[in-house]
């Protein structure tokens, strides 16, 4: 059954679906620095963070048709963002997967993304002890395992429940509470010289 | 056991979903109480509470001067070929039956232009149309039946949030 939202951003998607794209238009505008982050903190490339970002509105877009509330808009949204970015791992994974054939890797390497290239490399070497301090804070994040790393994400900077992150990865509530443990574990390792 | 020699403690598993607002109301209560007994699980939620802020303090991406720019142009290129699409469909829907005829007499057609370079073929401009775009009819199906599958399990979980 439809939910009765009160959600206003379910209220601008219900516009759009019914044809004012100025309901689209609200929700790109409130949504965009917030979806661009999240994929950006997954991936820590900006611009391939814009494009996933782009992916993740376009799929919104093309979607409104069948489009029935069920839960926040931002629940929902973000779950899309959760799909893009896995996606777009898998792809990469496969393609470094392929290129590596011939070298050994360890699990802890098979459960991480290739590295990608840090926008902010050259300028954080040359600035700042805060710059350092994110750049340490940003490896630390990103020599998470992907699962756990999302887990994080959606927590920690979107403070989603458990329950919202489970149906958003499709896991389990278990799981995803597992996930978010090991990863502040692994975190709190990591950044021990900050805390 | 003396207090200060302990170096586990069984509740520390629980600061993690206790921070996260994710304990039942009794566990809640007892953790809360629990913290202010216990060193070791204090020092764990201070340690994980700086780990959230840690995070939270990085500034901010502001999306680039062309993000939104960028955006809308892949929207209307979306839009142009759903446009052309519909005009597609809608043609087909009454055209089907005579849409494998066309196919046919096209296929006859260019075997006759092979063969017999001087016969000249003619076809109605809406037949032509239809036989011009049939490719393009064709990826226009599978294109709409993927998106159906990639988008399967997306509508499937939403139906159970
Ligand atoms: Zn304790």
């Amino acid at each position: 059954m439809p939910l009765k939202s009160t959600d206003p951003d379910v209220q601008l998607m219900l516009r759009f679906k019914n044809g004012d794209e100025d309901g689209f238009r609200k929700l790109f505008s409130k949504y965009q620095t917030r979806i661009i982050n999240f994929c950006f903190r997954f991936c820590s490339d900006r611009v391939l963070a814009e494009d996933l970002a782009q992916e993740v509105f376009l799929r919104v877009y093309r979607a409104a048709n069948r489009y029935r509330p069920k839960a926040r808009f931002s629940t929902w949204i973000y779950r899309i963002a959760v799909n893009v970015c896995l996606n777009e791992s898998r792809k990469l994974k496969k393609r470094y997967v392929t290129q590596s054939i011939d070298q050994s890797m360890s699990d802890d390497q098979n459960n991480r993304l290739p590295e990608y290239r840090d926008e902010n490399q050259v300028s954080a070497d040359d600035k700042m002890a805060s710059r350092q301090r994110d750049k340490q804070i940003k490896k630390a994040l990103q020599n998470l395992p992907e699962q756990q790393r999302m887990a994080v994400l959606l927590r920690i900077y979107n403070e989603f429940s458990y329950n919202e992150i489970a149906s958003q990865m499709s896991v389990s509530e278990g799981k995803v509470k597992t996930l978010i443990f090991r990863g502040r574990q692994t975190l709190k390792q990591a950044l021990q010289g900050l805390i | 056991m003396d207090k200060k020699m302990k170096k586990s403690c069984n509740v520390t598993d629980l600061i993690s979903p206790f921070i996260d607002g994710e304990l039942s109301p009794k566990d809640n209560a007892s953790v809360l109480q629990h913290l202010e007994s216990c060193a070791i699980c204090r020092k764990e939620y201070d340690a994980l509470k700086s780990v959230d802020k840690l995070l939270c303090d990085i500034k901010p991406l502001e999306p680039s001067f062309d993000f939104a720019r960028e955006f809308w142009k892949k929207v209307d290129t979306l839009e142009a070929k759903k446009s052309r699409w519909s005009i597609l469909k809608n043609l087909s829907w009454g055209w089907r039956p005579a849409l494998g005829a066309v196919a046919a007499l096209l296929v006859i057609a260019s075997g006759s232009v092979i063969y017999y370079r001087s016969a000249p073929t003619t076809l109605d401009p809406t037949g032509m149309l239809i036989a011009e775009n049939i490719t393009l009819y064709s990826d226009y199906e599978i294109i709409n039946s993927l998106e159906l599958l990639e988008n399967w399990e997306e509508i499937i979980t939403l139906e159970e949030i």
